[in-house]
């Protein structure tokens, strides 16, 4: 049995498939924020240090320049800020009102904050039957 | 313009799932010339994961194409397909596709009690069944065998067997283990789940499940058994299989036999097949439908409808689902999807007054509705990041399937308003309700989720009950078994009472639904079938 197989599935994915959902040139259609004014507000309020590129690509991609430029300043509304953690958080964008886009899956912070017992769903989690050793946040 | 095939098979199933593929499995191994016909598409299980990843919203149906031609319930808008007629929904989901529903189950693959067959003689209420538990034993081994079933061995409350599960059963998780101590304290029966699932080991030549926790609504790697398996056994037997077949009228000959199915491709050319005999495997709301939608001459209310039963008894497992947070962190979500169940209310006395039940430990990653909760809550930084680890290893959630009886009433009929689908076919009608049996079940299913929830550290008042009744697409009843022809539509041999050749392959025979899911005993009436016409056509 190994110890950490889901560590290593989420090294295994960075820079995998995160990148073919982003259609390509959507990237240089935005503006507002510098990306590492915008990356480092995506940090604070996440509570991670490291913002995969597919979530931030789709924040920024996804979000209005004028609040990408209110997050990066520190003067975004509670909904600009929800917007942005939902999106960093779950891999999808989901404007009330309108249709959920989808930015990212295992890269999703939300897994990431649990993956060190919980592998990301439809990802294999181990050797079979892993799941009977008490997980290491157990 | 109606096209008739030239090709006339000695036996053809209306439908591709488990049913209809196990029954023409059986059938062209004993080499009879089978036709299947399926109304939806095949699919390929990578693409599935990759819809399923991509999906917007991730549901038990996002991974499967919507087709025009054959339109399926999804989650969030069943009444796009469906027309509930109320009281209450009938939110049920259904795939028509090559290998039907079981793309997308949690592989649970429980017997029925003996006594689940004798409701009426046992307890006074529901409908007895016309075969005895030990009439479909053989072939509920047969099918544990074929779909590569692990179960445990001796377990209490699961049904008596003639011999071993063909795999052990799948080993506990941490999670189900500490349930396990609790529950046992408190009485309970808490067993390990049987499931159609690989464990540990190779098996007819599927992988091992290496805990993708995904079982539904894919099983990214086909460890876990799904019905296209035995449509594509069928098709190595020499089955062919037409795709894009959507069967909406038998015709009745003058002596009471069914003579031809039509069937409307995509492009609605209407197309006649002919057959020996025909098995009609297309689902619990779909193939009533077929038959009440062949209005005609020689049956003025439909195929297999003179007992006026066509279409009414319809049921399910009326479900529940509470959660609450334990003390310790359990981390729900680390391998199969339901690993355990509750079984000592499968049985008793009490079901006489309410309904039998099996109450599950969800193991499924609780993740995503936690981070939208601490997110809405205005967290943000570390301390969201923490809430949401925090939460996710104590949430936990038991659901429950609740028996219910079978009420003529509740029904599925052809559109009565002339609403149709795309192929101009009228979409399925649905009166339902829940009576009082399993209300009261329901009632002392609370109590009992209470008193376990308080027994893992929950805060008093915490834990969460869902509202009215969750559905559990275990479509069963309208076209139900009996030995009379007045008040049933099938014999126990699932031979319509009606009409010589022509035979139902479904959930929607069972005059009972007991506590457990359907499919095995689905595949283990199909496989009795498919071996029954096999013998009746042999020479």
């Amino acid at each position: 049995m190994t110890d950490h197989p889901i560590l290593s599935r989420r090294l295994f994915l960075a820079g995998t498939s995160a990148a073919a959902l982003v259609p390509v040139g959507a990237l240089a259609q935005t503006t507002g924020p510098s990306r590492p004014a915008f990356a480092a507000a995506c940090r604070t309020l996440s509570g991670f240090d490291t913002i995969p590129d597919a979530l931030l690509n789709g924040a920024m991609r996804a979000l209005p320049a004028r609040t990408r430029e209110a997050l990066a300043t520190g003067t975004a509304e509670e909904d600009g800020q929800q917007a942005l953690l939902g999106l960093l958080y779950t891999g999808m964008h989901a404007p009330k009102g309108a249709e959920s886009e989808r930015h990212a899956y295992a890269e999703a912070l939300m897994f990431a904050a649990v993956e060190d017992s919980l592998n990301v769903p439809s990802y294999c989690g181990g050797l079979p039957g892993y799941w009977a050793e008490k997980p290491v946040g157990a | 313009m109606v096209y008739t095939l030239p090709h006339r098979p000695q036996l053809l199933v209306i439908g591709a799932g488990i049913a209809g593929g196990m029954v023409a499995h059986k059938a062209a191994l004993a080499g009879m010339r089978v036709t299947i016909l399926c109304d939806g598409p095949e699919l390929r299980r990578e693409d599935l994961v990759d819809r399923f990843r991509q999906a917007g919203a991730q549901t038990m149906m996002s991974p499967y194409p919507e087709v025009p031609h054959a339109p399926q319930p999804q989650v969030a808008r069943t009444d796009d397909y469906l027309i509930q007629k109320g009281p209450r929904p009938y939110n049920q989901q259904y795939i028509r596709a090559v290998g039907g529903t079981t793309w997308h189950w949690a592989a649970a693959t429980w017997r029925y009690l003996p006594n689940d067959m004798k409701l009426k003689s046992r307890y006074g209420v529901g409908r007895d069944w016309p075969l005895d538990y030990w009439d479909i034993e053989p072939w509920y081994a047969e099918a544990e065998a074929e779909m590569g079933v692990a179960g445990p061995e001796d377990a209490p409350f699961d049904a008596p067997r003639s011999g071993p599960y063909p795999m052990p059963a799948a080993p506990l998780s941490y999670m189900d283990r500490v349930f396990q101590e609790k529950l046992s304290a408190l009485g309970y029966a808490h067993i390990s789940a049987p499931q159609a699932r690989n464990n540990q080991q190779v098996y007819d030549d599927r992988p091992p499940c290496c805990g993708n926790a995904n079982c539904m609504p894919i099983c990214p790697i086909g460890a876990q058994y799904s019905g296209n398996v035995a449509v594509e056994k069928a098709q190595a037997a020499g089955a062919q299989l037409v795709t894009g077949a959507v069967v909406h009228r038998l015709e009745v000959g003058p002596e009471g036999k069914i003579t031809a199915a039509r069937y409307l491709t995509p492009s609605r050319e209407e197309i006649r097949v002919e057959a020996d005999r025909f098995v009609l495997a297309a689902g619990g709301i779909e193939g009533p439908k077929i038959l009440l939608m062949s209005t005609q001459e020689n049956a003025p209310d439909g195929v297999a409808n003179r007992s006026d039963m066509v279409g009414r008894n319809l049921m399910d497992h009326p479900g529940s689902s509470s959660s609450f947070d334990s003390e310790m962190p359990l981390w729900p979500g680390r391998g199969p999807n339901v690993i355990s169940a509750i079984t000592n209310l499968r049985d008793g006395d009490f079901r006489s007054e309410h309904a039998a039940r099996k109450l599950m430990i969800l193991n499924m990653n609780p993740v995503e509705g936690i981070a939208k909760a601490a997110i809405d809550e205005g967290l943000t930084g570390e301390a969201l990041r923490q809430a949401v680890r925090h939460r996710t290893a104590r949430r936990q959630v038991i659901t429950a399937f609740h028996e219910q009886l079978p009420d003529p009433s509740n029904r599925i009929r052809p559109s009565t308003e002339g609403k149709t689908d795309q192929l101009g076919l009228p979409r399925p009608e649905i009166h339902y309700d829940v009576d009082d049996y399993v209300a009261r079940a329901a009632k002392d299913t609370r109590a009992r989720v209470e008193e376990i929830a308080a027994t893992l550290g929950a805060a008093p008042g915490s834990v969460e009950h869902n509202d009215g009744y969750l559905p559990n697409n275990h479509i069963t009843g309208a076209t139900i078994m009996g030995d009379d022809p007045r008040d049933s539509v099938v014999d126990a041999d699932c031979r319509t009472h009606d009409h010589p050749n022509l035979w139902i392959s479904s959930s929607s025979t069972f005059p009972s639904v007991s506590s457990v899911n359907v499919t095995l005993t689905i595949a283990a009436l199909a496989l009795r079938l498919g071996d029954h016409i096999a013998t009746e056509a042999r020479p």
